[in-house]
Protein backbone atom coordinates (compact mmCIF):
# COMPACT_ATOMS: atom_id res chain seq x y z
CA UNK A 1 0.00 0.00 0.00
CA UNK A 2 0.99 3.39 -1.10
CA UNK A 3 0.90 5.99 1.68
CA UNK A 4 0.10 9.28 0.14
CA UNK A 5 1.74 12.59 1.53
CA UNK A 6 -0.67 14.93 3.05
CA UNK A 7 0.95 18.36 3.52
CA UNK A 8 -1.00 20.47 5.86
CA UNK A 9 -4.37 22.07 4.16
CA UNK A 10 -4.58 25.47 3.49
CA UNK A 11 -6.81 27.53 1.53
CA UNK A 12 -6.74 25.76 -2.24
CA UNK A 13 -7.17 28.05 -5.06
CA UNK A 14 -7.63 25.80 -7.82
CA UNK A 15 -9.76 22.33 -7.42
CA UNK A 16 -13.09 22.38 -7.52
CA UNK A 17 -15.02 20.31 -5.40
CA UNK A 18 -17.09 17.36 -6.02
CA UNK A 19 -15.78 13.70 -5.64
CA UNK A 20 -13.03 12.51 -8.13
CA UNK A 21 -14.54 9.33 -9.41
CA UNK A 22 -12.38 8.48 -12.04
CA UNK A 23 -9.15 9.19 -9.99
CA UNK A 24 -10.27 7.28 -7.63
CA UNK A 25 -10.70 4.02 -9.41
CA UNK A 26 -7.18 5.08 -11.07
CA UNK A 27 -5.72 5.22 -7.78
CA UNK A 28 -7.61 2.41 -5.82
CA UNK A 29 -6.30 0.07 -8.77
CA UNK A 30 -2.50 1.47 -8.27
CA UNK A 31 -2.79 1.18 -4.76
CA UNK A 32 -4.12 -1.72 -5.03
CA UNK A 33 -0.65 -3.25 -6.21
CA UNK A 34 1.49 -1.40 -4.28
CA UNK A 35 2.26 1.06 -6.99
CA UNK A 36 3.36 4.69 -7.09
CA UNK A 37 0.58 7.18 -8.70
CA UNK A 38 0.72 10.53 -10.25
CA UNK A 39 -1.94 11.75 -11.11
CA UNK A 40 -1.26 14.92 -12.90
CA UNK A 41 -3.33 16.14 -16.09
CA UNK A 42 -4.54 19.14 -17.43
CA UNK A 43 -7.93 20.34 -16.53
CA UNK A 44 -10.66 18.14 -17.68
CA UNK A 45 -14.35 17.47 -16.74
CA UNK A 46 -16.74 14.42 -16.40
CA UNK A 47 -20.48 14.75 -15.81
CA UNK A 48 -19.64 14.07 -12.32
CA UNK A 49 -17.04 17.33 -11.59
CA UNK A 50 -14.34 19.09 -12.27
CA UNK A 51 -10.38 17.61 -11.66
CA UNK A 52 -8.13 19.72 -11.78
CA UNK A 53 -4.60 20.13 -11.79
CA UNK A 54 -1.83 21.15 -10.29
CA UNK A 55 1.10 23.40 -11.77
CA UNK A 56 4.70 22.45 -12.28
CA UNK A 57 6.47 24.71 -14.66
CA UNK A 58 9.90 26.17 -15.82
CA UNK A 59 11.02 28.96 -17.58
CA UNK A 60 13.86 31.08 -17.85
CA UNK A 61 13.38 34.72 -16.93
CA UNK A 62 15.19 37.06 -19.07
CA UNK A 63 17.97 36.68 -21.25
CA UNK A 64 21.44 35.55 -20.09
CA UNK A 65 23.67 38.07 -18.69
CA UNK A 66 27.89 37.40 -20.05
CA UNK A 67 29.97 39.52 -17.69
CA UNK A 68 34.07 39.85 -18.24
CA UNK A 69 35.12 39.32 -14.27
CA UNK A 70 39.20 39.99 -15.27
CA UNK A 71 40.07 41.00 -12.11
CA UNK A 72 43.15 42.94 -13.27
CA UNK A 73 41.42 44.83 -15.85
CA UNK A 74 39.80 47.82 -15.40
CA UNK A 75 36.14 48.22 -15.49
CA UNK A 76 35.25 44.70 -14.66
CA UNK A 77 32.76 43.65 -13.75
CA UNK A 78 31.37 44.49 -16.98
CA UNK A 79 28.42 42.84 -19.55
CA UNK A 80 30.11 41.38 -23.03
CA UNK A 81 28.16 39.89 -25.98
CA UNK A 82 29.29 36.82 -26.19
CA UNK A 83 30.27 36.40 -30.03
CA UNK A 84 31.68 39.61 -29.93
CA UNK A 85 33.94 38.91 -27.22
CA UNK A 86 37.56 37.95 -27.47
CA UNK A 87 38.63 36.05 -24.76
CA UNK A 88 42.69 35.59 -23.86
CA UNK A 89 44.43 34.03 -21.78
CA UNK A 90 44.00 35.35 -18.31
CA UNK A 91 40.21 36.61 -18.54
CA UNK A 92 37.25 35.12 -16.59
CA UNK A 93 33.69 35.36 -17.81
CA UNK A 94 30.77 34.32 -15.93
CA UNK A 95 27.67 33.73 -17.39
CA UNK A 96 24.16 33.97 -15.42
CA UNK A 97 20.81 33.07 -16.32
CA UNK A 98 18.00 33.48 -14.24
CA UNK A 99 14.96 30.50 -14.11
CA UNK A 100 11.63 30.82 -12.16
CA UNK A 101 9.73 28.01 -11.43
CA UNK A 102 6.13 27.22 -10.36
CA UNK A 103 4.98 24.38 -8.01
CA UNK A 104 1.11 24.01 -7.09
CA UNK A 105 -0.69 20.68 -5.86
CA UNK A 106 -0.93 18.50 -2.82
CA UNK A 107 1.54 15.92 -2.97
CA UNK A 108 3.94 18.49 -5.39
CA UNK A 109 7.83 18.15 -4.34
CA UNK A 110 9.64 19.47 -7.52
CA UNK A 111 13.69 18.80 -8.09
CA UNK A 112 16.03 20.58 -9.78
CA UNK A 113 19.13 19.31 -11.20
CA UNK A 114 21.47 20.94 -13.63
CA UNK A 115 22.50 18.66 -16.37
CA UNK A 116 24.11 18.38 -19.60
CA UNK A 117 22.23 17.36 -22.79
CA UNK A 118 25.49 18.30 -24.90
CA UNK A 119 28.62 18.29 -23.15
CA UNK A 120 31.26 20.87 -23.28
CA UNK A 121 33.49 21.27 -25.35
CA UNK A 122 36.52 23.75 -23.23
CA UNK A 123 39.53 24.08 -25.16
CA UNK A 124 43.04 23.30 -22.90
CA UNK A 125 43.64 25.86 -20.54
CA UNK A 126 39.82 26.48 -20.12
CA UNK A 127 38.19 25.61 -16.86
CA UNK A 128 34.54 26.52 -16.12
CA UNK A 129 31.92 25.75 -13.04
CA UNK A 130 28.93 26.81 -12.47
CA UNK A 131 26.77 27.76 -9.09
CA UNK A 132 23.27 28.24 -8.37
CA UNK A 133 21.83 30.76 -6.62
CA UNK A 134 18.35 30.99 -4.86
CA UNK A 135 16.39 34.50 -5.05
CA UNK A 136 17.86 35.30 -1.63
CA UNK A 137 21.61 35.49 -3.35
CA UNK A 138 22.15 31.74 -1.19
CA UNK A 139 24.29 29.36 -2.95
CA UNK A 140 22.56 26.15 -3.53
CA UNK A 141 24.83 24.27 -6.42
CA UNK A 142 28.64 25.49 -5.18
CA UNK A 143 31.45 25.67 -7.89
CA UNK A 144 30.41 22.10 -10.01
CA UNK A 145 32.39 21.13 -12.85
CA UNK A 146 31.27 22.05 -16.29
CA UNK A 147 29.29 18.91 -17.71
CA UNK A 148 28.85 17.61 -13.80
CA UNK A 149 25.67 16.95 -13.03
CA UNK A 150 23.80 19.09 -9.70
CA UNK A 151 21.29 18.90 -7.89
CA UNK A 152 18.80 21.12 -5.48
CA UNK A 153 16.96 20.60 -2.83
CA UNK A 154 13.71 19.05 -3.70
CA UNK A 155 10.84 21.98 -3.27
CA UNK A 156 7.62 21.23 -1.42
CA UNK A 157 4.43 23.04 -1.91
CA UNK A 158 0.79 22.47 -1.59
CA UNK A 159 -2.46 23.48 -3.10
CA UNK A 160 -1.31 27.23 -3.05
CA UNK A 161 1.54 26.68 -4.90
CA UNK A 162 5.31 28.37 -4.95
CA UNK A 163 7.20 30.22 -7.40
CA UNK A 164 11.15 30.55 -7.21
CA UNK A 165 13.60 32.28 -8.76
CA UNK A 166 17.15 31.05 -9.22
CA UNK A 167 20.11 31.83 -11.08
CA UNK A 168 22.39 30.28 -12.72
CA UNK A 169 25.77 31.24 -13.04
CA UNK A 170 28.69 30.02 -15.21
CA UNK A 171 32.46 30.92 -14.71
CA UNK A 172 34.72 29.97 -17.23
CA UNK A 173 38.81 30.70 -16.37
CA UNK A 174 41.16 31.27 -19.48
CA UNK A 175 44.25 30.05 -17.65
CA UNK A 176 47.05 32.59 -17.81
CA UNK A 177 49.61 29.75 -18.78
CA UNK A 178 47.36 28.39 -21.73
CA UNK A 179 48.77 28.95 -25.33
CA UNK A 180 48.24 31.77 -27.18
CA UNK A 181 46.64 31.76 -30.50
CA UNK A 182 48.83 33.29 -33.54
CA UNK A 183 46.93 35.12 -36.57
CA UNK A 184 43.57 35.21 -37.89
CA UNK A 185 44.01 31.79 -39.72
CA UNK A 186 44.69 30.03 -36.24
CA UNK A 187 41.59 27.76 -34.94
CA UNK A 188 40.15 29.61 -31.75
CA UNK A 189 40.44 28.14 -28.42
CA UNK A 190 36.41 27.87 -27.64
CA UNK A 191 34.47 27.50 -24.34
CA UNK A 192 31.13 25.74 -25.68
CA UNK A 193 29.00 25.31 -22.82
CA UNK A 194 27.39 22.83 -24.21
CA UNK A 195 23.54 22.31 -23.70
CA UNK A 196 22.91 23.19 -20.26
CA UNK A 197 19.68 21.29 -19.31
CA UNK A 198 17.98 22.58 -15.90
CA UNK A 199 15.10 19.89 -15.23
CA UNK A 200 12.58 20.46 -12.87
CA UNK A 201 11.11 17.30 -12.21
CA UNK A 202 7.96 15.90 -10.04
CA UNK A 203 9.29 13.79 -7.72
CA UNK A 204 7.34 11.57 -5.08
CA UNK A 205 10.53 10.57 -2.46
CA UNK A 206 11.62 11.82 0.91
CA UNK A 207 9.21 13.24 3.86
CA UNK A 208 6.19 12.01 3.36
CA UNK A 209 6.60 9.25 0.86
CA UNK A 210 7.44 5.59 1.22
CA UNK A 211 8.44 4.95 -2.31
CA UNK B 1 17.83 28.98 -26.12
CA UNK B 2 14.34 27.03 -26.32
CA UNK B 3 12.16 25.27 -23.51
CA UNK B 4 10.54 22.30 -23.74
CA UNK B 5 7.86 20.84 -21.91
CA UNK B 6 6.44 17.20 -21.33
CA UNK B 7 3.44 16.68 -19.50
CA UNK B 8 1.47 13.82 -19.97
CA UNK B 9 -1.94 13.27 -20.10
CA UNK B 10 -3.69 10.67 -17.94
CA UNK B 11 -6.64 9.36 -18.77
CA UNK B 12 -8.91 9.09 -15.99
CA UNK B 13 -10.88 5.83 -15.98
CA UNK B 14 -11.65 2.71 -13.91
CA UNK B 15 -10.21 0.91 -16.70
CA UNK B 16 -7.15 2.11 -16.53
CA UNK B 17 -6.85 2.49 -12.88
CA UNK B 18 -7.40 -1.55 -12.63
CA UNK B 19 -5.07 -1.93 -15.17
CA UNK B 20 -2.56 0.08 -13.04
CA UNK B 21 -3.68 -2.31 -10.09
CA UNK B 22 -2.94 -5.49 -12.25
CA UNK B 23 0.22 -3.97 -13.29
CA UNK B 24 1.62 -2.43 -10.07
CA UNK B 25 3.08 0.34 -12.92
CA UNK B 26 3.84 3.56 -11.78
CA UNK B 27 2.22 6.73 -13.91
CA UNK B 28 4.95 9.20 -15.28
CA UNK B 29 5.67 11.94 -13.68
CA UNK B 30 5.56 16.02 -14.39
CA UNK B 31 8.55 17.37 -15.51
CA UNK B 32 9.33 20.37 -17.45
CA UNK B 33 12.88 21.33 -18.91
CA UNK B 34 14.67 24.56 -19.91
CA UNK B 35 18.68 24.52 -21.51
CA UNK B 36 20.78 26.98 -21.71
CA UNK B 37 23.98 27.24 -24.51
CA UNK B 38 26.74 29.57 -25.08
CA UNK B 39 29.90 29.97 -26.31
CA UNK B 40 32.95 32.19 -26.11
CA UNK B 41 36.21 32.20 -28.71
CA UNK B 42 39.62 33.79 -28.28
CA UNK B 43 41.43 36.52 -29.55
CA UNK B 44 44.55 36.57 -31.20
CA UNK B 45 48.02 37.93 -31.53
CA UNK B 46 50.12 38.62 -34.40
CA UNK B 47 53.55 39.98 -35.07
CA UNK B 48 55.84 40.20 -38.15
CA UNK B 49 59.06 42.02 -39.57
CA UNK B 50 61.06 42.00 -42.94
CA UNK B 51 61.24 44.59 -45.63
CA UNK B 52 57.95 47.04 -46.07
CA UNK B 53 55.17 44.95 -47.70
CA UNK B 54 56.44 41.65 -47.22
CA UNK B 55 56.90 41.26 -43.56
CA UNK B 56 57.41 37.93 -42.30
CA UNK B 57 55.42 36.17 -39.70
CA UNK B 58 56.67 35.48 -35.93
CA UNK B 59 55.03 32.86 -34.58
CA UNK B 60 57.85 31.57 -32.63
CA UNK B 61 58.11 35.39 -31.07
CA UNK B 62 60.76 36.19 -32.64
CA UNK B 63 61.91 37.28 -36.34
CA UNK B 64 64.76 37.97 -37.77
CA UNK B 65 65.90 40.68 -40.05
CA UNK B 66 68.68 39.93 -42.29
CA UNK B 67 71.38 41.38 -43.98
CA UNK B 68 74.18 39.96 -45.75
CA UNK B 69 76.76 39.85 -49.37
CA UNK B 70 74.12 41.71 -51.34
CA UNK B 71 73.87 44.33 -48.38
CA UNK B 72 77.47 44.71 -47.91
CA UNK B 73 78.09 44.76 -51.56
CA UNK B 74 76.00 47.42 -51.88
CA UNK B 75 77.03 49.45 -48.67
CA UNK B 76 81.09 49.18 -50.39
CA UNK B 77 79.82 50.55 -53.53
CA UNK B 78 78.08 53.79 -52.41
CA UNK B 79 79.38 54.28 -48.82
CA UNK B 80 76.02 53.88 -46.98
CA UNK B 81 72.68 52.30 -46.98
CA UNK B 82 69.73 52.57 -45.23
CA UNK B 83 67.78 49.71 -44.95
CA UNK B 84 63.81 49.92 -43.50
CA UNK B 85 62.13 47.80 -41.08
CA UNK B 86 58.36 46.84 -41.28
CA UNK B 87 57.02 45.10 -37.72
CA UNK B 88 53.27 44.66 -38.14
CA UNK B 89 51.77 44.09 -34.24
CA UNK B 90 48.45 42.72 -33.11
CA UNK B 91 46.85 41.66 -30.03
CA UNK B 92 43.30 41.24 -29.23
CA UNK B 93 41.48 41.44 -26.24
CA UNK B 94 42.77 42.16 -22.77
CA UNK B 95 46.92 41.56 -24.00
CA UNK B 96 48.98 44.25 -24.67
CA UNK B 97 52.17 43.75 -26.71
CA UNK B 98 55.76 44.81 -26.20
CA UNK B 99 58.82 44.04 -28.44
CA UNK B 100 62.70 44.50 -28.38
CA UNK B 101 64.90 44.80 -31.18
CA UNK B 102 68.24 43.10 -30.78
CA UNK B 103 71.38 44.31 -33.08
CA UNK B 104 74.09 41.08 -33.64
CA UNK B 105 76.66 41.28 -30.61
CA UNK B 106 79.22 41.89 -33.22
CA UNK B 107 78.92 42.65 -36.71
CA UNK B 108 82.12 40.35 -37.27
CA UNK B 109 85.20 41.61 -39.35
CA UNK B 110 84.07 41.79 -42.83
CA UNK B 111 82.51 45.43 -44.51
CA UNK B 112 79.93 45.71 -41.78
CA UNK B 113 82.28 44.92 -38.75
CA UNK B 114 84.19 48.18 -40.53
CA UNK B 115 81.14 50.19 -40.81
CA UNK B 116 79.16 52.32 -38.60
CA UNK B 117 75.78 50.75 -37.52
CA UNK B 118 72.79 52.22 -36.42
CA UNK B 119 69.38 50.91 -35.46
CA UNK B 120 66.38 53.62 -34.96
CA UNK B 121 62.99 54.12 -35.36
CA UNK B 122 61.53 56.28 -38.23
CA UNK B 123 57.72 57.44 -39.21
CA UNK B 124 57.89 56.33 -42.77
CA UNK B 125 59.77 54.71 -45.10
CA UNK B 126 61.03 57.81 -46.98
CA UNK B 127 62.61 58.88 -43.41
CA UNK B 128 64.97 55.78 -43.49
CA UNK B 129 67.78 57.16 -46.01
CA UNK B 130 71.17 57.81 -45.71
CA UNK B 131 71.28 61.21 -45.11
CA UNK B 132 68.72 60.85 -42.31
CA UNK B 133 70.19 61.90 -38.52
CA UNK B 134 70.61 59.56 -36.14
CA UNK B 135 68.79 60.18 -32.73
CA UNK B 136 70.75 59.53 -29.47
CA UNK B 137 69.57 57.33 -26.88
CA UNK B 138 67.37 55.44 -28.98
CA UNK B 139 65.11 52.77 -26.90
CA UNK B 140 65.65 49.74 -28.97
CA UNK B 141 61.82 48.20 -27.81
CA UNK B 142 58.46 49.50 -28.02
CA UNK B 143 54.92 48.43 -26.93
CA UNK B 144 52.84 49.55 -29.99
CA UNK B 145 49.35 47.37 -28.41
CA UNK B 146 48.80 48.37 -25.19
CA UNK B 147 47.05 45.77 -23.22
CA UNK B 148 43.64 47.81 -23.69
CA UNK B 149 40.67 45.55 -24.94
CA UNK B 150 40.59 45.69 -28.10
CA UNK B 151 38.88 43.61 -31.43
CA UNK B 152 40.86 45.23 -33.92
CA UNK B 153 41.71 42.79 -36.59
CA UNK B 154 44.72 45.13 -38.50
CA UNK B 155 47.87 45.36 -36.97
CA UNK B 156 50.12 48.20 -35.79
CA UNK B 157 52.74 48.78 -38.22
CA UNK B 158 56.20 50.79 -36.92
CA UNK B 159 59.21 51.16 -39.22
CA UNK B 160 62.87 50.89 -37.82
CA UNK B 161 66.18 52.03 -40.12
CA UNK B 162 69.35 50.25 -40.01
CA UNK B 163 71.28 52.89 -41.36
CA UNK B 164 75.40 51.66 -42.49
CA UNK B 165 77.83 54.13 -43.29
CA UNK B 166 81.08 52.63 -44.68
CA UNK B 167 84.27 54.75 -45.39
CA UNK B 168 86.58 52.06 -46.74
CA UNK B 169 88.60 49.31 -45.08
CA UNK B 170 90.04 49.31 -41.72
CA UNK B 171 94.03 50.91 -41.40
CA UNK B 172 95.30 47.50 -39.90
CA UNK B 173 99.21 49.04 -40.15
CA UNK B 174 101.53 51.64 -41.70
CA UNK B 175 104.55 51.82 -43.75
CA UNK B 176 106.91 54.11 -44.12
CA UNK B 177 109.93 53.97 -46.12
CA UNK B 178 112.94 55.89 -45.75
CA UNK B 179 115.85 56.28 -48.13
CA UNK B 180 119.04 57.77 -47.41
CA UNK B 181 122.10 58.17 -49.84
CA UNK B 182 125.59 59.67 -49.40
CA UNK B 183 127.76 60.50 -51.99
CA UNK B 184 131.08 62.47 -52.86
CA UNK B 185 130.82 64.73 -55.97
CA UNK B 186 133.07 65.59 -58.28
CA UNK B 187 134.50 68.12 -55.66
CA UNK B 188 135.42 65.97 -53.13
CA UNK B 189 132.28 67.51 -51.04
CA UNK B 190 130.44 64.47 -49.27
CA UNK B 191 126.38 64.88 -50.57
CA UNK B 192 123.37 63.20 -49.54
CA UNK B 193 120.09 63.53 -49.64
CA UNK B 194 116.84 61.49 -48.53
CA UNK B 195 113.61 60.45 -49.28
CA UNK B 196 110.62 58.55 -47.90
CA UNK B 197 107.32 57.33 -48.60
CA UNK B 198 104.30 55.78 -46.57
CA UNK B 199 102.14 53.17 -46.89
CA UNK B 200 99.05 52.42 -44.99
CA UNK B 201 97.97 48.57 -44.78
CA UNK B 202 94.21 47.95 -44.89
CA UNK B 203 92.26 45.24 -44.25
CA UNK B 204 91.28 43.00 -47.70
CA UNK B 205 87.36 43.26 -47.16
CA UNK B 206 85.59 41.32 -49.46
CA UNK B 207 81.55 41.91 -49.39
CA UNK B 208 80.71 38.33 -51.08
CA UNK B 209 82.17 37.00 -47.83
CA UNK B 210 80.13 38.91 -45.71
CA UNK B 211 78.69 36.75 -43.22
CA UNK B 212 74.75 36.74 -42.52
CA UNK B 213 73.87 39.14 -39.00
CA UNK B 214 70.41 38.83 -38.00
CA UNK B 215 68.89 41.89 -36.21
CA UNK B 216 66.40 40.06 -33.98
CA UNK B 217 62.87 41.54 -32.88
CA UNK B 218 60.99 39.49 -30.30
CA UNK B 219 57.69 39.99 -29.23
CA UNK B 220 55.56 38.88 -25.78
CA UNK B 221 52.25 39.71 -24.81
CA UNK B 222 51.31 41.05 -21.09
CA UNK B 223 48.09 41.96 -19.25
CA UNK B 224 46.76 44.78 -17.70
CA UNK B 225 49.29 46.03 -15.04
CA UNK B 226 51.91 44.25 -16.33
CA UNK B 227 53.23 47.17 -18.94
CA UNK B 228 56.50 47.51 -20.10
Amino acid sequence: MTPRHTPPRRGRRRRSPGPLVAAAALLAGAVGAGGTVALWSSDGSSPMGVVTAGDLDIDLVGSPVWRETSADVTGTPRAIEPADFLARPGDTVTLAQDFRTELQGDNMLGRITVDWEQPPALAVGVSATYSVRDSADALVVEDVALGDAGTLAPLDTDDDGRSDTFTLEVTIAFDREMDDRFAADAAAQVADLGTVVIDLDQVRAGEGFTS
Amino acid sequence: MRTTRHAVAVTLGALTGAALGIAGTSLALWSDTVTVTGRLSTGHEYFAVGAPGATVPAPTGSAPFTVGPDHAAELVRDGAIALPIQVDSLSQGNKGLHYTVTPPASWGENVFGAAQVSIFPVGSVEACHVDADIPTDVDLASTPVPATYTSDTEATTELWCLLAAYDGPPQVGEYTNTATVTATDPSGTEVDDEDRWDAVVVRELDPAAEQEHEITFTYETFRPGEER
